[in-house]
């Protein structure tokens, strides 16, 4: 078969706005069953994974707990050991930070989860360092933002070698772990469970090519995506790997409907769901750093300056924009051409869904993303715990699976089979092809 | 009849994974019959085997009336994954979750973290009642009714509810640790977990006394009048109070030094070690310091499954 097969993985609806809590079908996003029901979704459309993200930290909006959006969830080793047991063929990934945890403890772990799961673990290294979220932990925000992937590639080299040494002895030694003993897990069916990145700059993108097996990314849209993908498949082979050995998994959105129309009106319906007033509010004063409380939320943009002091208005979160007054000044033009409100605005500018349309037209988009190498796969983000896959997977994936893009069955038991990726690589073979590489990763 | 009875799986053994699922079923099963098992506690210590409480939340979907305590090594751990790990398991169990907090003295287990040195019984022993502390901070600083879903004002949550902790502990070393809150995890099922402590020495029996709901009586300790006096007058003398088990090991097939595992050969036990530190029954021990229960230190899984089945069997 020439053409590329569409992979599918979930991610649990997680706590900013993209997941509504209002909606009267919208769950608990604590409870196990939660999870459960949404695991065995995925399962049933015979999905490569389900996703959970972390964040050690509560969110905070001007010195005080951020409470419009969804709060709270589970630790994540546990609450996928937990899956392992009413799921079988699901891959479980889960988000963990390589800075507030050590790599005997979390190695010993995730080999823990490989095992009772029968080779379904994966692990999203990440690696927050801000001192907000490192209160919460004995070391405080230790770590300079420049070291934190040089922290993760030695964590992960430490990891790997523990895995590779079948309940063996471990001596590692490098600028960051001074570590050796005996680790006591003997090897799990995965050996290394499946490592993926998620972060976004240079130094971002050259971890994942040197480290990761996969990349969860929000490079979603068609020519970004492709852009994207190209760019990490020549980084790749400066890491002596190919596309093969790294799959590249955008987070997408999606909005179906039973016509296109139909599905563009719910579309912007579950839009202002996502946007509350005092959420649009919210989300401008991040951007100007600044309270904006006194605004109306269906009245026009706020005329005054955004704070100089670049704000940290907010915190717990991921930034992705730093100077915001180009940005402001682009929606207040938008806001005047188009007769927007404050909360039209950024229903406008930050809910765009990323697949709107029938089943059909959905699996033949999603399909073409695939073929143009825009993506290996997708990581569905729905708006509704826990149902929110329910309809994608009785809809689309039956779509995909009428144009032969789409799997039938699971090719095999583990979660590298599911995905398609090689078995794994010992750790130094993977430091060996970093060193013959030149490239200075995390440096 | 009514002795509180828990079964703990050696901590070499939590690798048997398949094992394990015969060990929960077959615990499972024995409520309501005559030796009903409350507890089923996987040991950690940190230096072999799998991480219990990872093992356990794969166990609690399996499971449905016993409660899940795995040990939980807290020396070189973080404390805030420790609240968060236990409130979910306490989640994926709806209700059934405790924890045992496990501590490490092993140099083994400080080389292979690397952040500090060993130290002994006293340091770590008074860390662990600090770790606990805050591990209940963490639990209860969501209030029950922080989640409110108001359409009207667009909260998810009344952040009055939900409360910093800013703790200050100290470590094994000597160091100051603080810790921020509030949990990430809303408050469990449960609200406080229980806690159960292993007393082998005078520091485990002060860290009973401070913080066990159940401690756990080392048989050894049982071997003179003298020490078992000792350790339970300590374990008596906090505002704590807990349930006292006494330890009682299993062999490979799954016997006591005294036969099978029946509700008869248990209740003997219990006997004897209340008289030999001078408690006249089994109900004067939760007046007097005595011993309430039994604790079954199974070597593996097999022998665990052995000794419930075999208790069956004899009734
Ligand atoms: C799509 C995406 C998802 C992420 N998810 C998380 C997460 O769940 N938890 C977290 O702590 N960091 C998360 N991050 C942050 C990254 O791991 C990384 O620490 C951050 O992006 C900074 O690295 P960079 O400068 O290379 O982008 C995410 C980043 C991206 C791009």
């Amino acid at each position: 078969m020439s053409q590329r097969q569409v992979h599918l993985a979930a991610h649990f609806p997680g706590v900013n706005n993209t997941t509504v809590w209002s909606d009267p079908q919208s769950g608990s996003n604590i409870d196990f069953s939660s999870f459960e029901h949404f695991s065995r979704a995925a399962e049933r459309g015979l999905f490569d994974f389900v996703f959970l993200a972390e964040g050690l930290r509560l969110r905070e909006h001007k010195g005080e707990v951020f409470d419009l959006d969804t709060v709270g969830r589970p630790e994540t080793v546990t609450v996928l050991s937990a899956l392992s047991a009413v799921t079988r063929r699901l891959g479980l990934v889960g988000t963990l930070s390589a800075t507030f945890n050590e790599p005997y403890d979390l190695a010993r772990k995730l080999a823990t989860l490989d095992h009772v799961s029968a080779g379904r673990a994966g692990w999203n290294v990440v690696t927050t360092n801000d001192a907000f979220t490192g209160e919460n932990f004995r070391r405080g925000g230790y770590l300079d933002r420049a070291d934190r992937y040089r922290r993760a590639v030695d964590f992960i080299h430490a990891a790997r070698s523990m895995w590779d040494s079948d309940a063996g002895p471990f001596d590692f030694s490098s600028e960051f772990f001074s570590i050796f003993g005996n680790f006591p897990v003997p090897s799990s069916p995965q050996t290394h469970p499946v490592l993926f990145q998620a972060g976004d700059s240079p130094e971002g993108r050259d971890f994942a090519c040197a480290n990761a097996d996969a990349i969860f990314t929000r490079h979603a849209a068609l020519e970004d995506g492709k852009a994207f993908y190209a760019d990490i498949t020549e980084r790749l082979a400066r890491f002596g790997r190919s596309e093969d050995d790294l799959k590249v998994y955008p987070g997408v959105t999606f909005i179906i409907g039973d016509t296109h129309e139909a599905a563009v009106e719910r579309s912007r319906s579950v839009a202002y769901q996502q946007v509350s007033g005092p959420g649009a509010i919210a989300f401008l004063e991040r951007q100007w750093g600044r309270d904006l409380s006194a605004y109306d939320p269906n009245g026009p943009l706020p005329d005054i300056e955004p704070d100089d002091g670049s704000g940290n208005l907010s915190q717990g979160r991921v930034q992705h924009v730093k100077d915001p007054r180009p940005l402001i000044e682009e929606w207040r033009r938008l806001a005047r051409d188009k007769n927007l409100s404050i909360r039209d605005l950024v229903v406008e500018v930050s809910t765009r869904h990323g697949f709107v349309g029938t089943a059909d037209e959905i699996a033949g988009s999603m399909d073409e993303y695939i073929q143009e190498r825009a993506a290996d796969g997708f990581i569905l983000i729905p708006h509704l715990t826990p149902g929110g896959l329910d309809e994608f997977v009785d809809t689309v994936v039956p779509a995909l699976q009428a144009r032969g893009v789409y799997r039938d069955e699971y090719p095999g038991d583990t979660l590298r089979d599911s995905m398609g990726l090689p078995g794994p690589t010992p750790a130094d073979q993977w430091a060996a092809a970093r060193e013959a590489s030149d490239q200075p990763v995390g440096k | 009849m009514n002795l509180p009875l828990a079964v703990a799986i050696a901590p070499q053994a939590t690798t048997e994974f398949n094992a394990l699922t015969s060990v929960i079923r077959q615990a499972d099963s024995t409520a309501g019959g005559e030796l009903p098992v409350r507890w089923l506690v996987l040991r950690d210590d940190f230096v072999s085997g799998a991480d219990a409480l990872t093992v356990s939340a794969w166990l609690a979907p399996q499971s449905e009336r016993i409660e899940l305590v795995p040990e939980v090594p807290v020396t070189h751990n973080e404390p805030f994954h420790v609240s968060t790990a236990t409130a979910t398991l306490d989640f994926a169990s709806t209700g059934r979750a405790g924890y045992s907090p496990s501590v490490q003295t092993d140099p083994s287990a400080a080389s292979a973290v690397g952040r500090r040195s060993a130290a002994g019984a006293d340091a770590v022993w008074d860390e662990a009642g600090d770790v606990d502390d805050v591990v209940h901070r963490l639990w209860a600083s969501w209030e029950p009714d922080a989640v409110i879903r108001d359409e009207a004002t667009g909260r998810f949550i009344d952040r009055d509810k939900v409360h910093y902790v800013d703790f200050t502990g100290t470590d094994s070393v000597g160091e100051e640790f603080t810790v921020k809150g509030p949990s990430i995890t809303p408050r469990p099922p449960r609200g406080e977990l229980p806690v159960l402590v292993r007393v082998s020495d005078d520091a485990s029996a002060r860290a009973a006394a401070r913080f066990a709901d159940v401690a756990v009586l080392d048989a050894d300790a049982f071997t003179d009048a003298e020490t078992g006096r000792r350790l339970l007058d300590a374990v008596a003398t906090g505002p704590a109070r807990p349930t006292v088990l006494l330890s009682v090991a299993l062999t490979e097939e799954g016997r006591t030094a005294r036969g099978e595992a029946t509700a008869s050969v248990l209740s003997a036990l219990v006997d004897e070690a209340n008289e030999l530190v001078g408690v006249e029954s089994a109900a004067e021990a939760t007046d007097v310091a005595g011993v309430e229960g039994i604790l079954l230190d199974a070597p593996t899984p097999d022998a665990a499954v052995a000794a419930l089945s075999g208790g069956e069997r004899a009734n």
